[in-house]
C-alpha cells in the first residue's frame, strides 16, 4: 500500500463521526410516497372533478390508463430509490416498463377510438398547453422532493436514477391531471402528455444529474 | 459393456477435478476465514468447531463499527478493503498511478457514503459498486483531459526547458511558500491543505475537518489573500 493511501486511511478513520444508517429503500419509498399520495388525494378531493372521473371509469381502457399511469409513477420512484443504494440489483430500473407500456397502449387506444368516432380534423397543436404546464409544474415539484431525498446518497448510475425520478414525477403529475381535466383523450392531448413526460425525464436526467454530480 | 480401465490416472480424473475445485474455493477471497480472536488470515481448512469469521462477516462487523465511529475498526476496514478495491481499479486502469487514484477516490466515497450501507447486507457489492463508479469517473476524466491536451513536441519541450526555474530558485520559492503557510492561522492552513493541496471538494473537506462549508470557503479566501500578499512582498524583496 502506498504511503499516501495509508495516510488517507489514517485521516479518514481519525475524522470518523457516527452516522445514522439510511433506511432500507422500501421504507424510504413509503416515507416519500405516503405523504405524497395524501397530498394528491387532498388536492383531488378539494378541487378535482371526481364525479366525471368515476363515470368515465366504466370505460376499462380509461381505467387501465389511469391505473397504469399511477403505477408507473409509484414503481419508478421505488425503483429509483432501490438502484440508488450501492450494491442493490440494477434490474429494478426495468420495473416501470410494463406499467408505462400499459399507460401508453391505453392512451393510444383511446386516441384511435376518438379518431374513428370523430374523424381526423384540424387540431390546434397548442390546445392542450395547460396540460403541459400542469404536468410540468406538478412533476417539477415532485422531482424537487425526490432530489432533496436523493442528493446525499447517490454514488453511481446517476443517469438511471434521475431518469426514473423524472418518469415517476411526470407520470404522477399526469395521474393528478386526469382529475382536473375533461375525461377522454384526443390525439393532441395524448401527444402533449407524452411530450411533458419526456421533457421532465430529459431535464431530470440532464440538469438533475448534473446537480447531483456537482455535489 | 464393462469398461476396462486403461489408465488409473484417467479414472481418477473426476475426483482430482473435484479436489482442485475445492482447493480453488478455499483460496478464493470470498471463502477466506479469519480466526475470531486475532483477526489474522488463515486457511479455511481448519477446525470448523471454532466458528471462524468469514471475510464477509468481518467486513460487515467492521462496517457497522465504522458507522458508529469506532476509528480503529474503521481503519481496519479501510485497510482490509483496499486490496479488493485495487483489484477492481486495475481492471479499468492499467496505469498503477491512476489505479491508486481510483483507490483513494473510492476510500473517500466510502467515507462520505458510509450511511448508505444497509446493516445485515454484504459489504462487498456495496464497495464494488462504489469502486466501479469511481473507476469509470476516472476513465471519463482521462478522456476529457486527453481531448483538451495537445501532444508535446520537441520545440515545446525546448521552450519549457529554457524557461524552467533553476533548482535553487525552486528551493527558495518552496521555502517562501512553506514560511507563508506557517504564518497562517490553523483554520486557514487546514483549509489550504484540504482544498488546494489535497484537492478535496468542499463537502469532502468539510467532512474531513468538521468545519462547515461556509467556514472553509471564508478561511480559504482569507488564506489566499494573505498568501498573495506575503508572496508578493517576497518577490519584491
Amino acid at each position: 500500500m502506498s504511503e499516501t493511501t495509508d495516510k488517507l486511511i489514517e485521516r479518514l478513520s481519525g475524522d470518523a463521526k457516527p452516522v445514522r444508517p439510511q433506511l432500507p429503500p422500501f421504507a424510504r419509498s413509503l416515507l416519500i410516497l405516503v405523504p405524497l399520495l395524501i397530498a394528491m388525494m387532498s388536492a383531488i378531493i378539494m378541487r378535482g372533478d371526481t364525479t366525471s372521473v368515476m363515470l368515465q371509469m366504466a370505460n376499462p381502457v380509461f381505467t387501465l390508463g389511469l391505473m397504469a399511469s399511477l403505477a408507473t409513477g409509484l414503481i419508478a420512484i421505488v425503483a429509483a430509490l432501490y438502484i440508488s443504494v450501492p450494491g442493490r440489483a440494477g434490474n429494478w430500473a426495468w420495473a416501470p416498463v410494463i406499467p408505462a407500456l400499459a399507460w401508453f397502449s391505453a392512451g393510444f387506444w383511446e386516441c384511435a377510438t376518438y379518431v374513428s368516432d370523430n374523424g381526423i380534423h384540424d387540431y390546434d397543436v397548442f390546445a392542450s398547453m395547460n396540460c403541459f404546464m400542469f404536468i410540468g409544474l406538478t412533476g417539477t415539484a415532485i422531482a424537487l422532493l425526490l432530489f432533496a431525498v436523493l442528493r446525499n446518497s447517490v454514488v453511481s448510475n446517476l443517469f438511471g436514477i434521475t431518469a426514473l425520478c423524472g418518469l415517476g414525477a411526470a407520470t404522477l403529475g399526469n395521474t393528478l391531471l386526469t382529475f382536473f381535466h375533461p375525461p377522454g383523450t384526443n390525439p393532441v392531448d395524448f401527444i402533449t402528455h407524452l411530450t411533458a413526460v419526456t421533457a421532465l425525464v430529459t431535464y431530470m436526467a440532464t440538469l438533475g444529474r448534473a446537480a447531483i454530480a456537482g455535489r | 459393456m464393462n469398461s476396462v480401465p486403461l489408465n488409473p490416472a484417467i479414472d481418477a480424473l473426476p475426483a482430482m477435478m473435484k479436489l482442485a475445485q475445492r482447493a480453488r474455493q478455499s483460496i478464493s477471497p470470498w471463502s477466506t476465514r479469519l480466526t475470531p480472536s486475532t483477526g489474522a488470515w488463515c486457511s479455511s481448512v481448519q477446525d470448523e468447531t471454532a466458528s471462524p469469521e468469514t471475510q464477509s462477516e468481518r467486513w460487515q462487523r467492521l462496517m457497522v463499527a465504522a458507522q458508529n465511529a469506532e476509528p480503529r475498526a474503521y481503519a481496519d476496514l479501510l485497510r482490509d478493503v483496499t486490496p479488493f478495491i485495487r483489484v477492481i481499479a486495475r481492471r479499468y486502469h492499467a496505469d498503477a498511478g491512476l489505479a491508486e487514484d481510483v483507490v483513494q477516490e473510492t476510500l473517500i466515497s466510502i467515507h462520505r457514503m458510509r450511511h448508505t450501507y444497509e446493516r445485515g447486507r454484504a459489504v462487498e457489492p456495496w464497495i464494488a459498486t462504489i469502486a466501479k463508479a469511481r473507476a469509470i469517473d476516472m476513465l471519463r476524466s482521462k478522456v476529457r483531459r486527453a481531448r483538451h491536451e495537445t501532444p508535446e513536441n520537441a520545440d515545446h519541450a525546448a521552450t519549457v526547458a529554457d524557461h524552467a526555474p533553476s533548482v535553487e530558485s525552486t528551493l527558495i520559492s518552496q521555502a517562501s511558500v512553506a514560511d507563508a503557510l506557517a504564518s497562517l492561522s490553523p483554520a486557514q492552513r487546514e483549509a489550504v491543505r484540504l482544498l488546494k493541496i489535497e484537492e478535496l471538494s468542499l463537502r469532502e473537506a468539510s467532512d474531513a475537518s468538521g468545519l462547515s462549508i461556509q467556514a472553509l470557503k471564508s478561511s480559504l479566501h482569507r488564506a489566499m489573500l494573505s498568501l498573495r500578499d506575503m508572496l508578493k512582498d517576497e518577490r519584491n524583496v
